[in-house]
């Protein structure tokens, strides 16, 4: 994706949706881990990860979370300081359905 | 499946769930001895001793496992958490624990004032939970599948509960009549077929998909069906005869066609490990379909000789066969999961705590033990089949079961001390 339609951000994609818990979980906390500034995590899952928002927000991470057809979601995770929000991520969920 | 409505936000501090997880072995060695004690009670099942050692793995197990699942499963299922779960789970564990104790003594020994201690604290404790369950079940806002099948579930708890009461009113207050013998049928009935297969239902077509990466069940399994077992079940309840000659074998075809579907979707997963949780829940629903086949089959012949020993043979089939294989796959999957969910949580919350290695999931209770306890399971259901038939055979599935029900407990123990082993080093890393 060009610098201008991602605010300059690089966006990580993971894909955990046939994965079974907690694995999906440990492979989004274990990337986030490896974030760099200026990245973002875009999670394909077969449902929404409730559990680990609470651990997010305590982490000092925000979300968002895009519905991707049927039992298909698209969670968007940035750090608090990042230029992101629901605007861009619904942006980005459209272009990866398309 | 709106796979949206799952939600953990809501979840009770894993205390309260394990609480009730870490206590039920007690009681199915406690019965397991009860049945070395008393072999024959396998072979009527009008014995104190049979009505003891029932509600022994009916209150003592399985309404201790369920009822503990339920306070965590409910918010999963419905975004909705049992209203004030920490102040009532402290009173309804302590209420079915000491009722399941003083009314297993009250049978044994026929005092009615123990009989009557018993109702009161059951009474009180299943009366908390419904209470609590029963506001959480409506204020839950969308009712899914899930939260319509456990509305249902919860109804015919309630029923089962009342047709309980009736039956031990024979020792308490006899003048009033509301004793009927039938209705001892009629309780075993509706707890069975009504409240634990509807619960087992609900929370099946959340978990299955869920914990396995299995496919939604059917769209005609998670609505039409609970609500035909549903309505079968009052048709025979209230009803009576004739209704319920044509009412019971429906509960019973919409059973099978639940087990059926629920095997193809654990079929159809997508990762095909080897998983001793899978592996209960098909031997679990296979049981339940030949549960369900025997009770057609008891349904549509006559005999006097013959009937008992089989009629008994269908309570060990639906209920060790079917519930307690259930029961055992999801405590195999479920602890460890809470326990790694409440760690994880706590080491993020806890910078400190990053350099706490936490334990895997499956180092909690390992494939290895979850093998031994399946191992264990095949050969007590192959034993105890055999016991309505020769009381023999009662001593060995009797010690079966304290062996069954001792590596539950050690397994469940064993993952509870890790937990509380590594949540101390947290703690001990943070205050530091």
């Amino acid at each position: 994706m060009p610098d201008s339609e991602t605010n300059g951000l690089d966006i990580i994609a993971i894909d955990v949706s046939e994965l079974e818990p907690p694995e999906p979980m440990e492979r989004i906390l274990a990337r986030l881990q490896q974030l760099k500034p200026g990245q973002l995590i875009r999670v394909r899952h077969r449902r929404e990860p409730f559990p680990i928002y609470p651990m997010l927000e305590q982490a000092g991470y925000k979300h968002c979370c895009i519905p991707s057809g049927t039992e298909a979601f698209l969670i968007y995770i940035w750090p608090h300081s990042a230029p992101v929000d629901e605007a861009f991520c619904r942006t980005d969920a459209t272009k990866e359905a398309g | 499946m709106n796979l949206a409505g799952l939600s953990l936000e809501h979840t009770p501090p894993i205390g309260t769930p394990l609480k009730f997880f870490l206590v039920a072995p007690v009681f199915g060695v406690l019965a397991g001895i009860l049945l070395v004690g008393y072999p024959e009670l396998l072979t009527n099942r009008w014995l104190p001793a049979t009505f003891a050692f029932t509600h022994l793995l009916t209150l003592g197990v399985g309404a201790m496992v369920m009822l503990g699942a339920l306070f965590q499963v409910l918010p999963v299922v419905s975004n909705q958490a049992v209203p004030r779960d920490q102040v009532i789970a402290p009173w309804v564990h302590r209420g079915i624990f000491w009722g399941t104790l003083t009314l297993t003594a009250g049978f044994l020994t026929s005092w009615s004032w123990l009989i009557g201690i018993a109702a009161l604290l059951l009474a009180s404790g299943f009366g908390l939970f419904v209470s609590g369950l029963g506001t959480g079940l409506i204020r839950a806002r969308p009712a899914g599948d899930s939260t319509v099948t456990l509305r249902l579930a919860a109804v015919s708890l309630v029923a089962t509960l009342v047709l309980g009461g009736m039956q031990l009113s024979l020792h308490l207050w006899p003048e009033a009549g509301l004793y009927q013998p039938h209705q001892t049928q009629l309780h075993a009935f509706v707890g069975g077929f009504g409240w634990v297969l509807l619960l087992v239902m609900g929370v099946s077509f959340q978990v299955i998909p869920m914990f396995h990466v299995a496919p939604a069940f059917p769209r005609w399994v998670r609505r039409p069906l609970p609500l035909v077992v549903f309505a079968a079940n009052a048709a025979v309840l209230l009803a009576g005869y004739p209704v319920a000659t044509y009412a019971l074998p429906l509960t019973m075809v919409a059973t099978i066609l639940y087990a059926t579907e629920a095997l193809k979707v654990l079929m159809a997963r997508k990762r095909k490990l080897v998983d001793y949780t899978v592996r209960f829940w098909q031997l679990g629903l296979s049981q339940l379909v030949a549960a369900a086949l025997l009770a057609l089959g008891l349904t549509f012949t006559e005999g006097d000789t013959w009937r008992a020993p089989v009629e008994l043979l269908l309570g060990l089939v639906f209920g060790l066969g079917f519930v307690l294989s259930v029961m055992l796959g999801m405590l195999q999957k479920i602890v460890p999961f809470l326990i790694y969910l409440n760690l994880q949580r706590m080491t993020l919350t806890n910078p400190e705590a990053v350099m706490v290695k936490l334990p895997h999931m499956k180092a909690l209770i390992s494939t290895e033990r979850s093998r031994w306890q399946y191992r264990l399971q095949l050969v007590l259901l192959l034993c105890i089949y055999l016991a309505p038939w020769a009381p023999g055979i009662g001593i060995v599935a009797g010690l079966l079961l304290v062996a069954a029900f001792g590596w539950l407990g050690y397994c469940l123990w064993g993952a509870w001390h890790q937990y509380q082993k590594v949540e101390s080093e947290i703690q001990a890393l943070s205050s530091g």
